[in-house]
């Protein structure tokens, strides 16, 4: 139950949770961050999108900050973004900060952007990329604590 | 610890479908078709769309058709459309500008109350 957590107490008074046991189609807006254990077949607009393990989503992503436990396809827009072990991943990705865990499966083309235009994507080169990234590796390991603590 | 209730935040807009469900939330602005066993409307909320339910909860605003067992209308309840309940509880305050129908066929004391309105 997420409503009752620490973590979504603190973080907001007010997320969106999508229920393990539903599926929706459309677009999500929310000014709260949305946690998702769901289904969700559509694009999500958030302050912060965080896709757990149990949660699947065919649709875009965009928010300031994103965790990705679950099943991702679909191209995600945002500055801080973090993809765990557990995480199935496969679309574009624009973000100004990337962490990916071992043993992730992620795919497709990464685009870094400047933190403040996360939404402006088409800037720098891409690379076709698995969890095995050298830039996946290279600022994962500082940032991991980071976000261990977050959660 | 996944959750089986899904929460509408404050901010949160949606127009779309939603699966059957057992619990939803709604404190934002939605637009779909519900099915639940347990649909809550806060007083922040609004919801338009036709809705099933075993029990509804409404302390926002609602436009609709709602088919629910049991019907709970707060003081800052406002309602339109069309209301089919078995039973209704109704606390002072709430605005009703709807059709209210009561579902006799879901009634084991159908007949009984047929007979006294007589």
């Amino acid at each position: 139950m997420f409503r009752s957590s620490d973590k979504a107490q603190k973080l907001s008074s007010e997320p969106a949770c999508i229920g393990a046991d539903i599926r929706i189609v459309g677009e999500i807006d929310s000014a709260q961050e949305i946690h998702l254990s769901g289904e969700v077949v559509g694009n999500l607009s958030s302050p912060k999108v965080v896709v757990l393990t149990e949660g699947r989503l065919e649709g875009n992503i965009t928010s300031e900050a994103a965790i990705i436990a679950g099943h991702v396809t679909g191209d995600i827009t945002t500055d801080h973004l973090s993809i765990t072990s557990s995480a199935h991943v496969r679309g574009t990705l624009s973000f100004a900060e990337i962490e990916i865990a071992q043993g992730a499966d992620v795919a497709g083309e990464f685009i870094k952007t400047d933190a403040s235009s996360a939404d402006e994507a088409a800037e720098t080169g891409s690379i076709l990329s698995d969890s095995s990234s050298p830039e996946a590796e290279a600022g994962a390991a500082d940032r991991a604590e980071q976000a261990q603590a977050e959660s | 610890m996944s959750s089986q209730k899904s929460v509408f935040g404050t901010g949160v807009q949606f127009s779309g479908t939603l699966s059957p469900a057992r619990s939803i939330e709604i404190h934002g602005r939605i637009n779909a078709d519900i099915t639940a066993d347990k649909l809550v409307i806060g007083p922040s909320g609004q919801l338009d769309g036709k809705v099933e339910a075993g029990l509804g909860v409404i302390e926002g605003r609602y436009n609709g058709q709602m088919t629910a067992k049991s019907v709970w209308l707060m003081s800052s309840a406002r309602l339109s459309g069309e209301i089919e309940y078995s039973a209704l509880q109704m606390d002072r305050g709430a605005a009703l500008n709807c059709r209210i129908k009561h579902n006799w066929d879901d009634e084991d004391t159908s007949e009984l109350a047929e007979g006294q309105g007589r």
